[in-house]
């Protein structure tokens, strides 16, 4: 289901405007997200006045108690863009980079520049240039702090960002640099921080060059000649944004995100060629991981994942209707299911592998039941509502009508057989008794997987 | 009605914050408080749960395992300074621990290594000889990536390709020894994601706040709903039809466990932090004595590459979290300890030579704690390579021990192991004498 690999998770609605547009037309439209209107997400977050506010504008806004606003405000943009946004593809990819440039919310400054990270560095170009996000990530305020790249200096340069800048945002730990190179990459960044004192340019990169080490260096073979400055940084940035084995690395990632855990060779190498060909354009590489294929070759291709608690709650919030009273719970529930937006501490983000997730079902069940039982304040989920798109409520065909409504008809047969047996032996298909059919079948095996 | 976004900011706030945040200023002086000096001697009588005296029916005895990660890198040069090496102080003029003598310093635990004042609460293990240092102690690749080092620690792989093992080292002993009794629940991570050290290992999954571990929805119709779910799981391939079918199991024994208003015993005080709770919540089911054989817990954001504060910043802050919350666990298994083993991992000790923004960059040798009832404790154990330069290997702290020796000497002598080829393949541990 090619749709559920774009989107923040599976709608009845979305699935059949893919279906009935043709998957390449759905993506072409997808692939353009500036030309999709998009009111419903936006009514939700106009009343978030910190999302498009300039760091000196947040921190005078937000001061003592209020400090905590601009991440709580944050975390509901989130919700409510997967939830509503009709730039789906355009929101499951945020969540890619969101992870690929991992920043802890929860790091001083970050409070709020994290703010003005996601707007300009992570959003601004999820489905623009890989280069360009990077030289935007690099000089962002965000990530000099988190990666303590503002305190790097001449004579004793520390190499947290050189290394992360290597292993985990271009190159990959098999990548081709050595201890040797990482020094000097530190040295390369050496005098790149950024304003953070609360005054009018708070946030914005500065380069210091009595802090940068002006020495000649060799970073991957490349002579950096003495003198550079701030170039130093520059051409080491473009220099990993232009290799293959960046374009490999990261279109590998890509792959495991779009396509499957394990995605053959091919795939991936069709997806780092589009890089290589288009010198980083995201959308090509999107189109390459998603390029029309045959029904055998959707088969060999798109294994099955597991949801991320994110793909989980928003799809089933989705998939449900749910009405948002409050974005809050979605919040707590991705927190219980160990996903709170932005909360990663370590600069790898959060994983996308069935091992790390797959053994706590507990929470999903919990939030499932929760959802559809009512039992969660702030979010409602109206039947007649829901039954709408199906023809409206047909009791005799409910464990049926379900499986339509939650994952147009994905169930497998043994977890359609349990779920219809359980609704027969109830006394009433009351609706207590449907909406514990809706959350039996969210509980199902194959719902967690996508 | 929960309150859910306040429970998040508390939670999150009190989550360790690499880049310093004052609630951990607040922590480290809380840290010198309320040490209950010699409140073990109250716990004369041995508590009746004592986890390992004879109750096995599957062969011999074995301790409890509490495996603790410290991710990020802890500095074991600041937590347990070897201030007997004039060259700690050449190369950290601002980022190191002095030596013993006035207020903020090291605590002298031998004549040539100390603690770092902020983990003074490990001093009450310590001096009752039931916690022991490793130092100079590591996984031997050193390739200085956090990903790298802590995957191939936890596999127990260091040195062969990623993908050839994808078992972690403690999963492997549970599928090659037998339960000590019957139970659905071998170990557990108080976790909300699976630690990759117990990555399929049988009978175990995170718990995450166990207190909440229940299924929920009308009671009248539980027992139905499960057999549904159960059902629909069956054949289902690991982790996730696994991870169900033993969820209902755990659900039923954590039921009988009263988490919410658990009593320390002997005084003891946890903090009142993520750590503290994981921990207090390990330490009520390992008294629960139903089965649990190990135990893993996280203590994240030891990167510290910038303004270490190693006196009264962000390290003092999270190794104060860390031993108060150690000595807290001593204080409250009392002569329980007897059959439990706590071991405190991190991926890499971190660079010799400080760096220009008050900090340290990756290193290599670090540094294990090791704490239990037959630990050969009050003394560091190392085969000390010292600080020259040409002994240094890139730069840092060489490794003379494999952390293999110490967690293979625990699984061998504390745990019954008898395959620890398969625990750590291609490695045949030295048994530093760490436990006996």
């Amino acid at each position: 289901m090619l749709v559920q690999r774009a989107t923040q998770g599976f709608s009845l609605a979305e699935y059949h405007r893919a279906r009935d547009m043709g998957w390449q037309a759905w993506l072409d439209w997808q692939l353009e997200p500036e030309a999709i209107a998009d009111p419903a997400a936006d009514d939700r977050l106009r009343p978030l006045r910190s999302l498009s506010m300039t760091p000196y504008q947040l921190a005078i806004e937000y001061q003592d108690a209020a400090a905590f606003q601009p991440v709580v405000e944050l975390r509901s943009a989130f919700v409510f863009r997967s939830l509503l946004s009709q730039r789906q593809l355009h929101e499951r990819m945020v969540e890619f980079w969101t992870d690929h440039f991992n920043t802890y919310h929860l790091d001083g400054f970050l409070y709020q520049l994290k703010t003005v990270e996601d707007r300009e560095v992570i959003r601004g170009h999820a489905l623009g240039n890989f280069g360009a996000m990077l030289r935007a990530d690099a000089h962002g305020a965000a990530m000099l702090w988190y990666l303590d790249n503002y305190n790097n200096v001449v004579g004793a340069a520390q190499e947290n960002y050189a290394r992360e800048l290597m292993e985990l945002h271009t190159l990959g730990v098999r990548g081709p640099y050595t201890e040797q190179d990482v020094k000097e990459v530190a040295r390369c960044f050496t005098g790149w921080t950024a304003v953070f004192q609360y005054a009018a340019s708070y946030g914005n990169f500065v380069f210091a060059p009595g802090y940068h080490d002006d020495g000649g260096k060799l970073v991957l073979n490349n002579l950096v000649p003495p003198g550079g400055g701030v170039t130093d940084g520059e051409f080491v940035l473009d220099l990993l944004a232009g290799m293959r084995e960046t374009a490999e690395f990261v279109g590998g990632k890509l792959c495991r995100w779009l396509v499957g855990y394990d995605p053959p060779p091919a795939v991936k190498t069709e997806v780092a060629d589009a890089y290589m060909a288009t010198g980083g354009d995201i959308k090509a590489m999107v189109r390459a991981a998603f390029r029309q294929r045959s029904a055998a070759e959707l088969l060999r291709d798109f294994t099955p994942k597991l949801k991320r608690p994110s793909q989980f709650v928003f799809g089933l919030l989705r998939a449900s209707s749910a009405k948002i009273l409050l974005p809050n719970l979605p919040v707590y529930d991705l927190f219980v299911m160990g996903q709170l937006p932005y909360d990663w501490i370590a600069p790898n983000g959060y994983p996308d592998a069935i091992e790390a997730w797959g053994s706590s079902v507990l929470p999903r069940w919990d939030f499932a039941s929760r959802l559809f039982g009512r039992q969660m304040y702030g979010v409602d989920v109206n039947l007649e509502l829901l039954f709408a798109p199906v023809g409206g409520l047909q009791r005799p065909r409910l464990a049926e009508q379900i499986d339509e409504i939650l994952t147009g008809g994905a169930l497998s047969q043994a977890e359609f057989d349990e779920i219809d047996r359980y609704l027969a032996s109830r006394p009433r298909l009351d609706e207590s008794t449907i909406r514990e059919g809706f959350a039996l079948a969210a509980s199902a095996p194959s719902y967690q997987m996508y | 009605m929960e309150q859910p976004q306040e429970r998040i900011s508390e939670t999150s706030a009190a989550q360790p914050c690499p880049g310093g945040c004052s609630e951990y200023h607040a922590l480290s002086r809380r840290g010198f408080l309320g040490r209950g000096a010699g409140v073990t001697a109250a716990a004369v009588v041995a508590p009746a749960w004592v986890p390992r005296v004879g109750m096995s029916p599957n062969g011999p005895a074995r301790d409890v395992l509490l495996n603790v990660y410290l991710r990020g890198g802890m500095d074991a040069l600041t937590a347990v300074p070897p201030y007997g090496e004039p060259e700690l102080y050449v190369q950290r003029p601002n980022v190191a621990v002095p030596p013993p003598g006035g207020a903020n310093t090291a605590l002298d635990l031998d004549g040539f290594f100390g603690l770092a004042p902020a983990a003074a609460p490990l001093l009450t293990p310590w001096s009752d000889g039931k916690l022991a240092i490793v130092h100079a102690c590591g996984s031997p690749l050193g390739s200085r990536s956090h990903f790298d080092e802590q995957a191939f620690w936890e596999l127990g792989i260091p040195g062969q390709p990623l993908g050839t093992e994808t078992s972690g080292w403690l999963a492997r002993h549970l599928q090659n020894e037998p339960p000590v009794q019957l139970t659905p629940l071998r170990a557990a991570a108080m976790e909300r994601l699976m630690p990759r050290v117990l990555v399929e290992a049988p009978d175990t999954l995170p718990l995450g706040e166990p207190a909440t571990f229940r299924l929920p929805g009308n009671p009248a119709t539980e027992a139905a709903r499960r057999s549904t779910i159960e059902a629909m799981y069956a054949g289902v391939s690991p982790p996730l039809g696994s991870a169900a079918l033993s969820t209902f199991d755990v659900i039923d024994l954590l039921a009988t466990i009263n988490f919410e208003n658990y009593q320390p015993a002997n005084g003891a005080v946890y903090p009142e932090t993520v750590f503290g709770r994981k921990i207090r919540n390990a330490a009520a089911l390992i008294k629960a004595q139903v089965g649990v054989e190990a135990i893993a817990v996280d203590l994240d954001g030891w990167d510290h590459h910038d303004t270490q504060g190693p006196l009264d910043g962000v390290f003092a802050a999270l190794m104060g979290d860390l031993a108060l919350t150690l000595e807290a666990f001593y204080l409250d298994m009392g002569l329980g300890m007897d059959g439990v083993v706590v071991a405190v991992q991190s991926e890499f000790g971190r660079r010799l030579a400080e760096n220009g923004s008050l900090g340290t960059d990756h290193g290599y040798g670090g540094a294990l704690f090791v704490m239990g009832g037959h630990v050969n404790g009050g003394q560091v154990i190392t085969n000390w390579p010292g600080l020259d330069p040409g002994v240094l290997v890139g730069g840092d702290l060489g490794i003379t021990i494999d952390y293999r020796d110490v967690l293979g000497e625990i699984l061998a002598v504390r745990m019954a192991s008898s395959r620890l080829d398969l625990v750590f393949p291609n490695y045949t541990p030295t048994f530093p004498g760490v436990v006996f």
